[in-house]
């Protein structure tokens, strides 16, 4: 073999390995360098070039030129790692940004170190540029799409958090962290046991380990408490999680705060209890059964309905001043105590008044907090919360309607405050419709018993004239035929005092026709009618000299002396043996005032107001006299006002009653 | 001549009480008047009448409770009590509470004549 074919054969060899070199940096995207300082040599690979984006057949730039493929963060780098690396001696690795208007933008790793010859002395530099443009975009596609990840967890109120098998946290988003009350690094790597008390983290664990045996997500509902106290109800759902080969890493949740859901839930629900409940006693109420019956049955429901002890009405006294327990209903094993709470005066419970008039309702979650003396009625009966509300008709209390808690203490929810206002309306109504029924059927009987008063005079008084065996003189004979008339009369009187109320209640309104009255005239006739009456009880009655005066006034005569009769009538009728009673008129202002004044049983103060309502009568007026209609003050006060005119009195029980009524002149 | 038959009429309308008055003196009864119960109890208590005559619907004390207080004591638990009045026989409880008291008849005022009432006292007090 010649010199030179060995010479050409090393040469081919040395060519291939620079092939292969080549091919082998074109694979890996690394390019070399080295930089000769003795020579001043700059050799740069094939694949430099390439990478830089530059013809290989043009020589290397120096060190400053090429500085400038870089960006200029990456010069500055760059140059600062050279620099420590000549002044060290250290080999150094940076990452750059090279900027190549025909390339675009590169990321690279550059790899340098000082060379030095045998002595140590640096006689130039070496090394490599790896172009890993593509990892370095993978990367930041992968912190990318990491970096939302973690802000849609965080981002979403629920709880998010994952756990490996053992239970231990391998992460979580803000929620949960907060949720805990630490941070997320202080989570990471601790278990349930580091995060929660040993009863609450044995739960969870063994619903985590549940899940995990069952290989599909579960639901679970739970109240909770955060490290604030604020106390909510969450919804989980946990869930095995799974590595690229389906293995099963951990297990993975998701809480969601459902508290304000639930209440929305319960509300409806609650609501539609309600309205249905509302429905099924307002049937109740209206059906045709027995006052007793209806009250009863309402109570029995509504203590079913709100899981009352007991529920139960009180009535109060006339005079207002005592209350009795009238109704009850007591649930299973609770101790009924409507036998042992008849006739309780307000005066030892004052704080009952006083909660009606202030706040309407009295209601008491714990009664051992409540006032000494509605404790001292309260807890002898066991009850340990208790809500009451007053029954009204109008502005007048009947009673009151309540219900007690005698196992436990209870708040009361403002739904059932609420559906006890509804009803405790409809039980006072059912109380007034009995006060109108009654009042109606007694007025019937009454009306009824006083036709027949006068009817049964006229026919025996007849009998009496007709009986042919029974002697009576002329003068006999004209007694009972004024005895006949007087009856008529009374009847005729009670009839039309029917006939107007009647008619008042379908819309009639008086016609007043004025003429010119005597009014002495007019008195006097009444006093006639009335003689044997006021002659009976030995009244003394005195008429002023104002009456007996010729007093002409322009009037309704029918009116007025029916108003006249109707006030002496009553002062007749209420005043006691040997009464007096005085009549009298005089002008004030534009008006003639009329007096007529008794000193007879007079009219009790809590009925005062209640005497011109049409059928009323006061307590001690029915005493006196069983069968009046409770029509006469109704109609006298219309008739006086259909003049123009005004009705009112004065009075004291016992002492009597003066009426007045005054005319327009 | 017999002794007349003593009857005591307690009514408080004083033409119903003059007409009984009238037609059981003219039928030769011996007859004392009283306008309600109250006094009704003690003329009754004190002249031991042969028969009474009672108006239900009263003043200070109705006949309802008078006849009660009647049939308390020894003499009166058996004297014949006649209720006249008017009012209406409806009223089952009332009805019950009367007939406890075992009056002798229970008539309406507008349903009977003065000479049937009469008649019927007579019959009672064996006078027919």
């Amino acid at each position: 073999m010649s010199l030179s074919s060995i010479e050409g054969s090393k040469k081919s060899e040395l060519s291939l390995l620079n092939y292969e070199l080549n091919r082998a940096q074109a694979i890996a995207k690394i390019g070399s360098w080295s930089w000769d300082s003795i020579k001043g040599k700059i050799t740069w690979s094939k694949e430099l070039y390439h990478i830089y984006g530059l013809d290989h057949r043009l020589p290397a730039p120096d060190y400053l030129n090429h500085l400038k493929l870089y960006s200029l963060e990456s010069r500055k780098i760059l140059d600062r790692a050279v620099k420590i690396a000549i002044k060290d001696g250290k080999p150094y690795q940076v990452q750059l940004q090279l900027f190549n208007i025909s390339n675009g933008i590169k990321w690279v790793i550059g790899n340098g170190e000082v060379v030095r010859n045998s002595k140590g002395k640096v006689v130039g530099q070496r090394g490599t540029i790896q172009d890993i443009t593509k990892q370095k975009n993978l990367e930041d596609k992968i912190l990318h799409s990491s970096a939302l990840i973690e802000s849609l967890l965080d981002s979403t109120p629920d709880i998010i958090f994952f756990k490996n098998l053992n239970g231990v946290y391998l992460g979580c988003n803000t929620s949960f962290a907060e949720f805990i009350g630490k941070t997320k690094d202080k989570i990471i790597g601790k278990t349930d046991h580091d995060l929660f008390s040993m009863e609450i983290a044995d739960t969870f664990r063994k619903y985590d380990k549940a899940v995990l045996k069952l290989n599909k997500p579960n639901h679970n509902e739970e109240w909770i408490t955060y490290p604030d106290g604020r106390k909510i109800l969450i919804d989980t759902l946990k869930t095995p999680y799974y590595g690229p080969n389906k293995e099963k890493i951990g297990i993975l949740g998701i809480s969601r705060d459902i508290t304000e859901h639930k209440k929305l839930e319960y509300e409806v629900n609650n609501n539609l209890k309600q309205q249905k409940f509302l429905a099924e006693i307002s049937v109740e109420l209206n059906q045709y059964a027995s006052f007793d019956v209806v009250l009863n049955d309402v109570l029995k429901k509504l203590a079913i309905f709100t899981n009352a002890s007991r529920s139960y009405i009180f009535e109060d006294s006339i005079d207002g001043k005592s209350t009795s327990n009238t109704y009850e209903y007591c649930a299973k094993g609770v101790k009924p105590q409507i036998d042992n709470l008849k006739n309780i005066k307000y005066t030892f419970i004052p704080a009952f008044l006083k909660g009606f008039e202030e706040d309407g309702i009295i209601q008491s979650n714990d009664v051992s907090k409540m006032s000494k003396d509605l404790r001292a009625i309260l807890e002898p009966q066991g009850i340990k919360s208790i809500l009451l509300l007053p029954l009204f008709i109008g502005s007048r209390r009947l009673g009151f309607f309540g219900l007690d808690i005698t196992e436990k203490n209870r708040d009361w929810k403002i739904d059932e405050i609420h559906l006890l206002k509804i009803i405790s309306n409809s039980v006072s109504s059912i109380y007034a419709r009995k006060e109108v029924d009654s009042i109606k059927s007694e007025f019937i009987s009454v009306a009824s018993h006083q036709l027949k008063t006068p009817l049964a005079g006229i026919k025996w008084m007849s009998n009496l004239l007709l009986d042919g065996k029974i002697k009576k003189t002329i003068d006999q004979q004209n007694e009972y035929i004024k005895d006949i008339n007087y009856s008529n009369e009374r009847m005729i009187k009670l009839v039309s005092n029917l006939l107007y109320v009647s008619s008042i209640e379908s819309g009639y309104k008086f016609k007043i026709v004025k003429k010119k009255n005597n009014i002495a005239k007019i008195v006097d006739q009444i006093l006639l009618y009335n003689k044997q009456l006021s002659g009976n009880k030995k009244i003394k009655i005195i008429e002023s000299e104002s009456i007996s005066k010729k007093l002409i006034l322009n009037i309704d005569g029918n009116k007025i002396r029916q108003v006249i009769d109707n006030l002496i009538t009553n002062a007749i009728k209420y005043s006691k043996e040997n009464g007096i009673i005085e009549i009298d008129c005089g002008y004030k202002k534009g008006e003639i005032v009329f007096k007529i004044k008794d000193n007879g049983i007079g009219i009790p103060k809590e009925q005062q107001n209640k005497i011109f309502e049409k059928f009323y009568r006061a307590d001690n007026a029915t005493k006196n006299d069983p069968m009046g209609t409770g029509l006469g003050l109704y109609i006298t006060k219309l008739m006086v006002e259909a003049h123009g005119g005004k009705l009112w009195f004065e009075s004291k029980e016992n002492k009597g009653a003066t009426f007045y009524f005054s005319l327009p002149i | 001549m017999d002794k007349p038959k003593k009857i005591i009429v307690i009514e408080d309308d004083p033409i119903l009480s003059k007409a009984l008055n009238i037609e059981l003196a003219g039928n030769g009864f011996d007859v004392v008047s009283s306008e309600n119960g109250e006094k009704g109890l003690c003329v009754v208590l004190a002249e031991h009448p042969d028969l009474i005559l009672l108006d239900l619907v009263m003043p200070k004390m109705d006949g309802m409770t008078m006849l009660e207080k009647l049939r308390e004591n020894t003499w009166g638990r058996t004297v014949p009590v006649i209720i006249l009045t008017n009012l209406s026989s409806a009223d089952e409880k009332r009805n019950k509470d009367i007939t406890k008291l075992e009056p002798t008849y229970y008539f309406m005022k507008t349903e009977i004549r003065l000479e049937e009432l009469v008649e019927k006292i007579k019959e009672k007090l064996k006078m027919l």
